[in-house]
């Protein structure tokens, strides 16, 4: 499991102001119990608990704040649970090694081994603790999130949130705050109720992972299944034969007062989607 | 069948009946018990509404129905009486041997039938009389060979390889998740994780201990606090449980382990699913003769952490077919942005357990 040192990154420079670890679990007592061991490796190991976190979420913000070396992190969590957080924590910059810890995962371990990723089972000892510490290596960034995504993709775990970076920052967007995607130029926009993001993801990625959440109402658009208001038919423009042209159908949107253009293929697909998530 | 298999069962079986598929002792169907009632009078109409459809073919569907709704006029009355005359005969006769059992159980329903048409219907000739009679019997006979042949198939062993496979286990997630609060516990305040392991303890005891088994409702109502204590200590204010306890009868005993797993489901897909905090409603009555319990919590609003809350509840159910057969059951449904579990089991006071 002892990855070479990324050249110039070694944690052993790191040493004098010791490791920044912070902890991550969702129950008060299994944070109680990580603090305890913390503290008792501190006599092997020159450490710092950096901060708590209980949820997947504050796990991101705390990890953008705090800026650790280390992250030990539950598995199982509600809502974001500690894989997908782990999938976010890897795209930062300069992101902190995660060591993650878990109770009793019947499917994930042997998946984990495969990737090589670090992890301990709970209840963790003293000396299996400062072990895993000691043995520390910061991978590549890219190394850890295509070892992470593909415990996850074997896992067939689907995220509830995407990461987009914006300005140096790393945003968090909940799956279900997304209005709809659209592709423009070399960009994806992705619209919230509130505000837009672009990312440089692609359409048909986003359509191979959250299909059961959208649906392609045009070769540039991907729209929320539960933000569709309704639909509305648009006269075409008089020809010159002086016949009206088709026209085409826009998707109604119940968060936003713009409208989006079905395209003729998927007119038909459109409904049908809309139709069974509906129930008739 | 409940009464029947839990006295049938505890007795011991004689060395000449126990090479073979043992017989049961009692061969005459129990009139008293709610499912055999149910088989019965829904096997007798469908067969009767079935012949007067053939019968009546030629004239058409509708002569058929008239004659279905006359012919339950004499039916019913007969199966009535000698539901209850078998519920009387089966405690008379329970010593008798098998075939006086099994001939006095073919024979009464024909006597009854021939006297109520004798009293009733005088006009009709003795040969009618005798026709019916003879029907009775065979219908009789018919039914109380399904019945001998029923408890037949839920022998003692047939039953126990269907409880050892419906044996509660513990779950590998709680249990390490327990054990790891305890340790963190330990040292800042020794006696809760002490009460923490002894609760720990007691919940393995029932676990490891006999399904069968049947205990007084408040010592699995003890078992379900101890339970939601060790879950609270992981949990914390995530967890919160509304205990309904209405009155019951103070000897009133249910399957040992019914109630907990049900708890245990909550807890797993309410509270450790849902970021705040999760409000399980814990609802215990009796109503008569059945004791109602109906347990429900939050769940997640996405739909893939919602299935799943089925699978520890058909254990349960698998349970309480072999110890109530009709007379227990168990409805799970979705309202609300709840998920709903009720049960409905029948109120034993004897000290039983089934064997």
């Amino acid at each position: 499991m002892i990855v070479p040192l990324e050249q110039g990154t070694p944690f052993a420079g790191k040493a004098p102001m010791g490791l920044n670890v912070l902890i991550v679990d969702d129950e008060p007592p299994a944070r109680a119990r990580m603090r305890q061991l913390l503290a008792d490796c501190g006599a092997q190991l020159e450490l710092n608990i950096a901060g708590e976190a209980e949820s997947g979420p504050q796990a991101i913000a705390k990890v953008d704040e705090l800026k650790p070396d280390v992250v030990l992190l539950d598995i199982h969590m509600p809502g974001m649970d500690g894989l997908e957080a782990a999938r976010h924590i890897v795209r930062r910059e300069r992101a902190p090694a995660i060591i993650f810890v878990t109770a009793y995962e019947e499917h994930a371990l042997q998946a984990f081994e495969v990737q090589a990723l670090d992890y301990l089972m709970k209840p963790v000892g003293a000396d299996r603790l400062a072990g895993a510490l000691s043995r520390l290596t910061r991978r590549s960034r890219s190394d850890s999130l295509v070892r992470i995504d593909e415990v996850a993709r074997s896992l067939g775990t689907e995220r509830t949130h995407i990461t987009v970076p914006e300005r140096g920052r790393m945003m968090l967007i909940a799956l279900e705050d997304i209005v709809y995607l659209r592709a423009e130029m070399k960009y994806v926009t992705i619209r919230t109720a509130s505000r837009e993001y672009l990312t440089e993801e692609s359409l048909t990625n986003f359509e191979a992972e959250f299909g059961k959440h959208f649906v392609r109402v045009h070769r540039n658009a991907l729209v929320s299944r539960k933000s569709i208001a309704g639909f509305e038919r648009i006269r075409g423009e008089p020809k010159q034969t002086g016949r009206l042209g088709e026209g085409h159908w826009q998707v109604l949107l119940k968060e936003l007062p713009e409208r989006l253009p079905v395209s003729r293929r998927q007119w038909s697909v459109v409904r049908a989607a809309v139709k069974g998530s509906n129930g008739g | 069948m409940a009464r029947k298999k839990a006295s049938e069962l505890s007795r011991p079986l004689d060395s000449r009946q126990e090479a073979l598929a043992p017989t049961p002792r009692q061969l005459i169907p129990d009139g008293c018990n709610l499912s055999v009632v149910l088989r019965v009078l829904v096997g007798t109409h469908v067969l009767a509404l079935l012949v007067a459809l053939v019968s009546e073919l030629g004239t058409g569907l509708e002569q058929g129905f008239r004659q279905f709704l006359l012919a339950g006029a004499v039916l019913e009355p007969v199966i009535l009486l000698s539901l209850v005359a078998w519920c009387g005969l089966r405690r008379w006769l329970g010593n008798a041997s098998a075939w006086r059992q099994r001939l006095a159980a073919w024979s009464v329903p024909a006597l009854i039938a021939g006297l109520l048409v004798a009293l009733f219907q005088r006009e009709a000739g003795a040969s009618a009389v005798f026709f019916l009679m003879a029907v009775a019997w065979v219908l009789a006979a018919a039914l109380q060979h399904y019945f001998e042949l029923r408890a037949r198939v839920f022998s003692p062993s047939v039953l126990e390889a269907r409880f050892q496979a419906l044996q509660s286990r513990i779950r590998p997630h709680f249990f390490f998740n327990s054990l790891n609060a305890v340790l963190a516990v330990l040292r800042d305040d020794p006696r809760k994780a002490e009460r923490m392991l002894e609760n720990l303890a007691q919940l393995f005891r029932a676990v490891m201990g006999d399904v069968r088994k049947l205990v007084p409702l408040e010592q699995e109502l003890d078992l379900c606090r101890k339970y939601v204590e060790i879950e609270q200590t992981r949990l914390g204010e995530r967890l919160q449980v509304d205990w309904q306890v209405g009155a019951t009868h103070p000897k009133l005993r249910v399957p040992q382990l019914v109630l907990q797993p049900i708890i245990e489901n909550a807890v797993r897909y309410g509270a450790e699913k849902i970021a705040g905090t999760c409000q399980i409603l814990v609802r215990v009555r009796q109503l008569g003769f059945t004791l109602e319990v109906h347990i429900s919590n939050p769940i997640a609003a996405d739909p893939i952490q919602r299935e799943g809350n089925q699978i520890g509840l058909d254990n349960i159910r698998g349970r309480l077919a072999l110890i109530y057969d009709l007379e227990a059951r168990l409805v799970a449904r979705v309202r609300a942005d709840r998920f709903e579990v009720s049960l409905t089991l029948p109120v034993e006071h004897k000290q039983q357990t089934v064997r």
